[in-house]
């Protein structure tokens, strides 16, 4: 007590807050700390619906400066600001890769496959982590059943293929929207796709579906795509883009995958047509069609391009939405 | 093609949406794994390393509203609002890590060994999970002397949880809870013993 004391009054004889913080209070010996572990905790999330198991799985976020072009329909400005609204900082785009695993009981699905094994290198760490955290989540992908591919963004099937160009997921049927499909593998459309990035779009979905020798599986919306996952029809990101809705007994998850790219853009301001939104009109009003319910139902959706674990309730909020994120469960 | 062309007439032969279209072997999926991901998270103030430490959730069962000014309906409307269960409420409690470079603080110690059984109690657990070793914490900084934040200072064999860490606590807080005459004068509804540290289980400071 004593030695509190002399301490508290120590303290107060500093008086001010400046000098009080240059001067550490505690003890001062030499030894240095224990060294810092400079790696997160692994990139996974689990949770239930009903019976069936999901598993978020994190492939990582990439952070890069965007262009003025990024929104067709705002300027660097408006962006900016919405940035700062969500404190983040300004011309910085921060896009998360969360793909979904799903055990269903019967079968083990994974819903869209990450950048790709591949990218890790490359962005030093910051992609490309789904197989290292899928291990971590205890999922062996050589036991998954079904790859279900929302749409042919790279950021989404460039994972169906190892860095040495072989199956990611070697006994597993490789399911794919068939308008997606039709739209994409058809030579006429990948010919008058505009130069640039349509074209580089063509050209990386043929280079990963030729690899595996086109060997894909089309499905329709609304149908049952694997026991407890119905397929839905949300196109305008890409022409023939599905979301997924996982439900058994009396819960649902909406596995939205790109209606809205991140939260604090676009499910604020789902009017704002980023350039990755092939039809930006369409996109929008698939966007608010699928919000909407989501607001009406009170379901769950899982966002491949919201923050880990990506798993949010929705409502309304002006002319837009907002996510309330589910708390984290440390059970399951 | 020719087999994606089959497969896809086969698909839509069986139309109906209670046929699944993937694959019907017999093989079941892989066992669930039923385990949840350990609890923490790291992050960067400047030159520091943070890692938040979860020990735990407590579900309380909401049959009268716990807060003072506020009707229990008023507790159910906010839980809703936030797409929560409304008959009970999910109490969090999330000790820090700084890892200064020079020193390993502990800001808070959780529920401690003796909260196991309500759910809370896992800092040791998510501590290891993350890496961190208790012996290496140098200073265990506490807040206040509730036991959510100080049961966690010693171990289920009742050792110092962290027995090369000085324990820094409030001066005012150890005045006032410690300090014999202060604990006359105290609240009653202050006094649960559950919530009142002993002086036993606080080392003071050593210098």
């Amino acid at each position: 007590m004593s030695e509190l004391t002399r301490r508290r009054l120590l303290a107060g004889a500093s008086a001010a807050g400046a000098a009080l913080a240059l001067t550490p209070f505690v003890t001062t010996s030499s030894q240095a700390a224990a060294p810092p572990a400079g790696a997160q905790a692994p990139g996974w999330y689990r949770y239930k619906v009903g019976s069936i198991e999901v598993t978020v799985v994190t492939d990582g976020a990439n952070t890069f400066k965007f262009a003025d072009t990024h929104v067709g329909n705002k300027s660097r400005a408006e962006i900016n600001a919405a940035l700062a609204q969500a404190y983040y900082p300004p011309d910085l785009m921060t896009t998360p890769y969360n793909p979904v695993v799903v055990n269903t009981g019967a079968k083990l699905v994974v819903i869209d496959t990450g950048t790709g094994e591949a990218t890790f290198e490359r962005s030093k760490g910051a992609t490309g982590q789904f197989q290292r955290n899928l291990a971590a989540a205890g999922i062996d992908r050589n036991a998954v059943d079904i790859v279900l591919i929302s749409h042919f963004h790279g950021d989404h099937i460039n994972g169906l293929l190892t860095p040495d160009n072989k199956l990611t997921y070697p006994n597993a049927e490789i399911l794919v929207p068939a308008a997606e499909w039709k739209y994409f593998m058809d030579d006429g459309e990948m010919s008058r796709a505009p130069a640039g990035r349509m074209q580089d779009v063509f050209k990386n979905l043929r280079r990963v579906f030729d690899t595996i020798g086109r060997k894909v599986t089309p499905y329709e919306p609304n149908k049952e795509v694997a026991p407890g996952i119905t397929s839905v029809a949300t196109p305008g990101h890409t022409p023939g883009h599905n979301s997924h809705i996982v439900a058994s007994g009396a819960s649902k998850v909406y596995v939205q995958a790109d209606v809205t790219h991140v939260p604090f853009l676009f499910v604020r301001h789902p009017d704002w047509h980023a350039f990755y939104d092939q039809d930006g009109k369409m996109a929008e009003e698939t966007r608010r069609k699928v919000y909407d319910m989501l607001v009406a139902e009170k379901m769950m959706v899982q966002g491949f391009h919201y923050p880990f674990p990506s798993l949010a309730y929705v409502e309304k909020s002006g002319s837009g939405y907002r996510e309330i994120p589910v708390p984290w469960n440390p059970t399951i | 093609m020719t087999d994606l062309t089959r497969r896809t007439m086969l698909a839509g032969a069986t139309a109906a949406a209670a046929a699944p279209l993937a694959a019907t072997s017999a093989r079941a999926a892989a066992p669930p794994t039923g385990k949840q991901v350990p609890s923490y998270y790291r992050y960067k103030v400047g030159d520091y390393e943070l890692t938040t430490i979860l020990d735990g959730v407590r579900q309380v069962k909401l049959d009268a509203s716990p807060f003072r000014n506020a009707k229990l309906e008023d507790v159910q409307a906010a839980l809703g609002a936030s797409y929560l269960p409304k008959d009970a409420v999910g109490y969090y409690f999330h000790p820090t890590v700084v890892n200064t470079g020079s020193k390993l603080v502990l800001i808070d110690t959780g529920n401690g060994p003796g909260s196991i059984q309500s759910g809370t109690g896992q800092t040791p657990a998510n501590l290891a999970a993350a890496g961190i070793d208790p012996k290496s914490i140098d200073i265990v900084v506490i807040s206040h002397f509730h036991g959510d934040h100080i049961s966690g200072v010693r171990a289920a064999d009742g050792a110092l949880a962290y027995p090369n860490a000085e324990i820094m606590v409030p001066a005012k807080e150890w005045a006032y809870w410690i300090n014999e005459g202060t604990a006359a004068a105290r609240p009653r509804a202050c006094s649960r013993p559950s919530r009142t540290p002993s002086a036993s289980s606080v080392r003071s400071p050593t210098r």
